[in-house]
C-alpha cells in the first residue's frame, strides 16, 4: 500500500511539492516546531512534514485547511484550462492543454493533510471542553479531511481527483451566468 | 546543613536562593521592625521569635525538596549530572548533540530549548520557493489562457443547455457556431464534431444531403487509426451506416437518370411497375462505400433507404396506397429514422382517421426536436381534426414561440381557429404567416379566411398573385369557392387541409 501511495505521490510531483510547503507555511506561520520538511520519503508521510503535535484549535485548523485551500485553488486555476480543452471540447493534439490537466490532477490529489494532523484536529475540536456550537460549525470540515484522509491512505484520492477534474467543466458551467453579469457590468 | 548541601551538590548560593523564594523578604522583615513600634518588647520578642519559626520551617522544607523537585518547581537550573559535568548520550539534543533535551515537553521528548526555537522558524527550500512561484505563473497563464477562449466556452454551455431541452437546430447552430471558432485557432475540437456529427444523423436538417455532413464531421474528429480503436466502435459504425445511406441513394439516382429509365412515364402503370422493380432490385446489390483514406468496401444496399426511394416514386406517381406501404415497411426497418417517415406516416394516419397511431408519430418528433416544426404541426392537425380548436391554436402557439419565423405554424393556427368560426384573429394569423413566407398552402388558407369574411378584393387579389406565381389552386377549393363545400369540412374532414 505504501508503495501505491508513494507511487501516486510520484505522479502528482508537484501536487506533492507544493503540499508539503504549504504545510511548512502553515507551521511557520503558527509558531509550530519542525522536525523534518521534506517532502519526499518512501513511507506513508510521502508529501507532508514531520512537525510536533498540535494541541490549539487554531493551529490545527490552519495546518489542515491551509494546505487545502492552495492546492485547491491552484487545481482549479490548472482545471480551466486543462479541463475545458482536453475534456470539455476534446482537444487531444495540444501539448500543453494535457499539462494543464496533469497539473490540475496533481494538485487535486494533494489537498488532503495527513491523517495524524486529521486526528490532531478531532482531538482538538472533539473534545469534552470544546462548546457544542463550534463543535457542530467544524463537522463539515472535520467531515471532508477525515473522509478523504482515509481514501488518501489507499490513494483513492488519485481517481477522484481524475473524475473531479473530467466533471469539473460540468461544475464550473454554473457559474458562468454570473461571471457573464460581472464582465457585463464591468465592461 | 553542611551534609545535606552536600547530598543534594548544591551551593551556598543555591541553597540561599531557595530559601528566599519560600522565606520572608527583606522588605517584609522591614516592615515588622516597622510595627515594632507600636508594641511593648514582649511584643516585639514574640514576633521575631514567630518570624525566625518561620524561617526555620521554610529552609526546612527546601532542604527536604528533593533535586527533581526542586526543578520542577524551577527553582533550581540542573547544568551538570555527574562529577565530569558531561551530559549522558541519551540525554543530548537529537539535533544539536550538544545540549541536553527539553523534557518539559515530555520525558521522549528529543530536543533541546534552543533547537526547538530554531525549528520553529525552519526554513523554506529553495526548490518549494521556486515552485511556488513557478506554479503561480502557470497558473496565471492558465486563467488568461482561460479568459481568452470564454466566449466559445460560453457558447458551447448554451448549447448544451439546449440539446438538453431537445432543442436540437439551436445546439447545432451554436456547436457549428464554437466549431468555427476553434477551428480558426487551428483547435480541432474532437467532441464537438462527434456531438453535431450525431445531431445531424438524428435531425437530418438538409434531409439525405446530411448524410454527407454527418461522414465528414466523424471523418474532421477522429483519425483512421482512432476509427479502429473499441471506443470509436460506435462512431465507426455510424460512419458506415450514412456512406452506405449515401451509396444506396446514388444508386437510385442512377438508375432514376439512367438511358434505360429516364424518360419512364411515373403516370404509366406499365413503366411504374419496371421502375418499381428495377428500384427493389437494389436491395440484393451491393454498393461501394469510399472512406476518407479512399479505401473503399462493398456492401449491401440499405433497405430501408430502398423502400423511401419507393414511397417516394409511389407519392410522385398518386399512388398514395403504395406509398403508405412503403413507408410503413421504412418504419419498421429503421423506426430510429424518424426523419425518413414519422411526419410523413403521422399525416396519412390522421388523414386514414388512426388518432391514436398519428399521436405517436407526433410525441416522437415533438420529443426529438424541439426546433422542428413537424411535431407541432402534427399535434395542431390532430387536435383541429378531432373538434380540439383551442388545444389546435395552442399546439400552434407552442410551436410559433420556439420558431417564431415558421410560416406553416401561423397556417396551422389560422386553420385551427378558422374551424372555430373566429376568422378576424384566423385572418391576423394567416396574414403574419405569409409576411414570413409565401407559398400555395397559405394562399389557399388565407383565400378560404378572406372569403369567409366577406372581403372579395382581397380574394381576387390573392388569386391573381397565385397565378401570377404558377401556383395552382387545389380542387378542394375550387369546390369551396363553387360552395360545394363549407370551411369547416376543408379544416376537419378528409385530409384536413386545403388540399
Amino acid at each position: 500500500m505504501t508503495n501505491l501511495y508513494v507511487t501516486t505521490r510520484v505522479l502528482t510531483v508537484f501536487g506533492t511539492i507544493m503540499r508539503a510547503f504549504w504545510e511548512q507555511v502553515a507551521c511557520r506561520i503558527c509558531g509550530i516546531p519542525v522536525e523534518d520538511a521534506r517532502g519526499f520519503k518512501v513511507s506513508e508521510l510521502c508529501g507532508h512534514i514531520e512537525h510536533e503535535l498540535i494541541t490549539n484549535k487554531k493551529q490545527s485548523f490552519l495546518v489542515c485547511w491551509l494546505p487545502f485551500t492552495m492546492n485547491f485553488i491552484l487545481s482549479c486555476c490548472f482545471l480551466l484550462s486543462g479541463a475545458y480543452r482536453v475534456v470539455y471540447i476534446g482537444d487531444v493534439k495540444t501539448i500543453t492543454s494535457w499539462v494543464f490537466l496533469w497539473l490540475g490532477i496533481s494538485f487535486a490529489a494533494n489537498c488532503v493533510p495527513s491523517f495524524e494532523d486529521v486526528l490532531s484536529f478531532k482531538d482538538n475540536f472533539y473534545n469534552s471542553e470544546t462548546k457544542t456550537i463550534v463543535k457542530i460549525i467544524m463537522a463539515p470540515f472535520f467531515a471532508v479531511i477525515y473522509g478523504f484522509g482515509v481514501l488518501e491512505r489507499y490513494s483513492v484520492t488519485f481517481i477522484i481527483s481524475v473524475i473531479f477534474a473530467i466533471v469539473f467543466p460540468q461544475i464550473a458551467n454554473t457559474f458562468f451566468p454570473v461571471v457573464t453579469i460581472i464582465s457585463q457590468m464591468l465592461g | 546543613m553542611d551534609d545535606n548541601k552536600k547530598d543534594l551538590n548544591l551551593s551556598n548560593d543555591e541553597l540561599s536562593a531557595a530559601a528566599d523564594q519560600t522565606a520572608v523578604t527583606e522588605d517584609n522583615f522591614s516592615s515588622a521592625i516597622d510595627k515594632s513600634q507600636e508594641y511593648s518588647d514582649k511584643a516585639l520578642d514574640d514576633e521575631l521569635e514567630k518570624l525566625a519559626e518561620t524561617f526555620r520551617q521554610e529552609l526546612k522544607k527546601a532542604q527536604a525538596m528533593t533535586e527533581e523537585e526542586l526543578i520542577k518547581n524551577g527553582i533550581i537550573i540542573q547544568q551538570y549530572e555527574d562529577d565530569d559535568g558531561v551530559i549522558p548520550e541519551e540525554e543530548l539534543c537529537k539535533c544539536c548533540g550538544e545540549q541536553r533535551r527539553d523534557k518539559k515537553y515530555g520525558e521522549n521528548y528529543e530536543y533541546c530549548k534552543n533547537c526547538r526555537e530554531a525549528m520553529k522558524r525552519y526554513p523554506l527550500s529553495i526548490s518549494g520557493i521556486v515552485t511556488l512561484a513557478a506554479m503561480v505563473f502557470v497558473a496565471v497563464v492558465s486563467v488568461f489562457g482561460f479568459a481568452s477562449d470564454f466566449s466559445v466556452y460560453n457558447t458551447i454551455r448554451k448549447a448544451d443547455e439546449y440539446l438538453s431541452q431537445n432543442k436540437k437546430y439551436s445546439a447545432l447552430t451554436l456547436y457549428d457556431e464554437a466549431i468555427t471558432t476553434l477551428d480558426s485557432a487551428d483547435i480541432v475540437a474532437k467532441r464537438l464534431y462527434l456531438k453535431t456529427a450525431e445531431i445531424v444523423y438524428d435531425t437530418m436538417p438538409e434531409s439525405i444531403y446530411s448524410l454527407e455532413d454527418v461522414s465528414y464531421r466523424i471523418e474532421s474528429a477522429l483519425s483512421d487509426f482512432e476509427l479502429g480503436l473499441p471506443i470509436y466502435a460506435g462512431y465507426k459504425a455510424l460512419n458506415k451506416e450514412v456512406l452506405t445511406m449515401q451509396s444506396t441513394f446514388y444508386e437510385f439516382y442512377n438508375i432514376m437518370n439512367s438511358e434505360e429509365f429516364a424518360d419512364h412515364d411515373i403516370k404509366n402503370d406499365e413503366q411504374y411497375e419496371e421502375l418499381m422493380t428495377e428500384i427493389g432490385s437494389i436491395i440484393d446489390k451491393e454498393v461501394s462505400i469510399t472512406y476518407s483514406d479512399k479505401t473503399i468496401e462493398m456492401v449491401p444496399a440499405d433497405e430501408a433507404i430502398v423502400r423511401f426511394c419507393q414511397y417516394m416514386l409511389a407519392y410522385s406517381a398518386a399512388k398514395y396506397e403504395d406509398s403508405y406501404q412503403y413507408m410503413n415497411v421504412v418504419y419498421e426497418l429503421a423506426p430510429s429514422r424518424l426523419w425518413l417517415y414519422a411526419y410523413e406516416l403521422g399525416i396519412t394516419e390522421l388523414q386514414k382517421g388512426d388518432i391514436e397511431k398519428a399521436e405517436t408519430f407526433a410525441n416522437a418528433l415533438y420529443n426529438e426536436n424541439k426546433d422542428l416544426q413537424d411535431g407541432y404541426v402534427l399535434y395542431s392537425s390532430i387536435e383541429r381534426m378531432k373538434g380540439n380548436s383551442k388545444k389546435a391554436v395552442e399546439w400552434a402557439d407552442k410551436g410559433i414561440k420556439e420558431l417564431s419565423e415558421n410560416a406553416e405554424l401561423y397556417r396551422m393556427k389560422a386553420m385551427a381557429l378558422a374551424t372555430n368560426g373566429d376568422y378576424e384573429e384566423a385572418k391576423k394569423a394567416v396574414d403574419k404567416g405569409l409576411e414570413k413566407q409565401q407559398y400555395s398552402y397559405i394562399y389557399m388558407v388565407s383565400l378560404v379566411i378572406e372569403n369567409e369574411l366577406g372581403n372579395e378584393e382581397r380574394v381576387e387579389e390573392i388569386k391573381d398573385t397565385m397565378e401570377e406565381s404558377e401556383l395552382e389552386i387545389s380542387d378542394k377549393i375550387k369546390e369551396y369557392l363553387k360552395g360545394k363545400i363549407t370551411a369547416e369540412e376543408i379544416f376537419t374532414e378528409g385530409t384536413g387541409d386545403v388540399e
